[in-house]
């Protein structure tokens, strides 16, 4: 009877390890980057990721419309004045605008910006396995 | 000798177990990936014994019943929407839209309501009156200059 007891604490021990081989996971929460003079130059990031983070200020996404597309993020810090936190871009460019058409809601998404003009200059757009759908 | 069967069974249960809980964790991958392909399904010309002759017959009768004016095509009154025109530019749609995107520089915020409204005017104007507008407002949302005050779509 002990040793029932001793190799049932043993199979309840083994029981995570099949969680564990569950596949590769990636976690990308959402960066915006900076130019010398401090203007938002790129961001980047996982949309699921930015939607199960635990802080209310992050999302990454975009969007358009038949003529013209859009991209835009945010990092995890609070607006404040004067701090930088955001990216945008817009885009007439009909193959960007292909590239934005295929962002899911669990894509990553990355995009630079022509600070002069805030337009798009490149969009990338994944979708893998690795990256974690949307919590409810 | 059955008590050691029945730990082994035991062990075997809870590693099982795990792999199964395990599994059904990595699933919700799987939609994702199935639309994924879904929508990136190649465009397959299935082979139907169509010689290069006939299907160069084919595609041409498919083209002139598609030109416009042709009897039987898709010209006006068909099921296709006609491709529409670029909007002509009026001064006053790239008036309106500077003024909005001034007036958010100097609150230093962009509402919903401006989204709304910029939305309205962007599909009204010309291509370079949209370019105009928005070489103006996106800059100056980049260097901070102006916050978004919801969360949603830019325009």
């Amino acid at each position: 009877m002990k040793r029932i007891r001793v190799f049932s604490l043993l199979a309840t021990l083994l029981l995570p390890i099949g969680a564990i081989y569950a596949g590769a996971r990636s976690s990308i929460e959402v960066t915006v980057t900076l130019d010398d003079t401090g203007t938002a130059i790129s961001a980047m990031g996982n949309e699921a990721d930015a939607y199960n983070s635990l802080d209310a200020n992050q999302y990454i996404g975009c969007g358009g419309t038949s003529f013209s597309g859009w991209c835009q993020a945010h990092d995890a810090t609070a607006d404040a004045d004067g701090l930088v936190n955001a990216a945008f871009c817009f885009t007439s460019d009909p193959v960007l605008i292909a590239h934005i058409r295929s962002v899911a809601a669990d894509s990553f998404v990355r995009f630079t910006v022509d600070p002069l003009t805030g337009e798009c200059v490149t969009i990338s757009v994944s979708h893998n396995s690795f990256y974690r759908p949307k919590a409810p | 000798m059955r008590r050691l069967i029945l730990s082994v069974a035991l062990v075997g249960l809870g590693v099982g177990g795990g792999y199964v809980l395990g599994s059904q964790r990595a699933q919700p991958q799987a939609p994702a990936v199935a639309r994924d392909r879904a929508e990136r399904a190649p465009i397959v010309v299935a082979d139907r014994g169509l010689s290069e002759a006939e299907l160069r017959r084919v595609v041409k009768e498919e083209l002139a019943a598609g030109a416009p004016g042709q009897p039987g095509g898709q010209g006006e009154g068909s099921a296709r929407e006609p491709a529409k025109p670029a909007p002509a530019a009026s001064p006053a749609v790239l008036d309106d839209g500077m003024r909005r995107v001034h007036q958010a520089i100097a609150k230093r915020q962009w509402t919903r309501d401006d989204a709304t409204a910029l939305s309205r005017t962007l599909e009204a104007a010309s291509p370079e009156q949209r370019a105009a507008i928005l070489r103006t407002l996106v800059p100056a949302l980049n260097r901070g200059e102006i916050k978004l005050t919801y969360r949603g779509d830019l325009f």
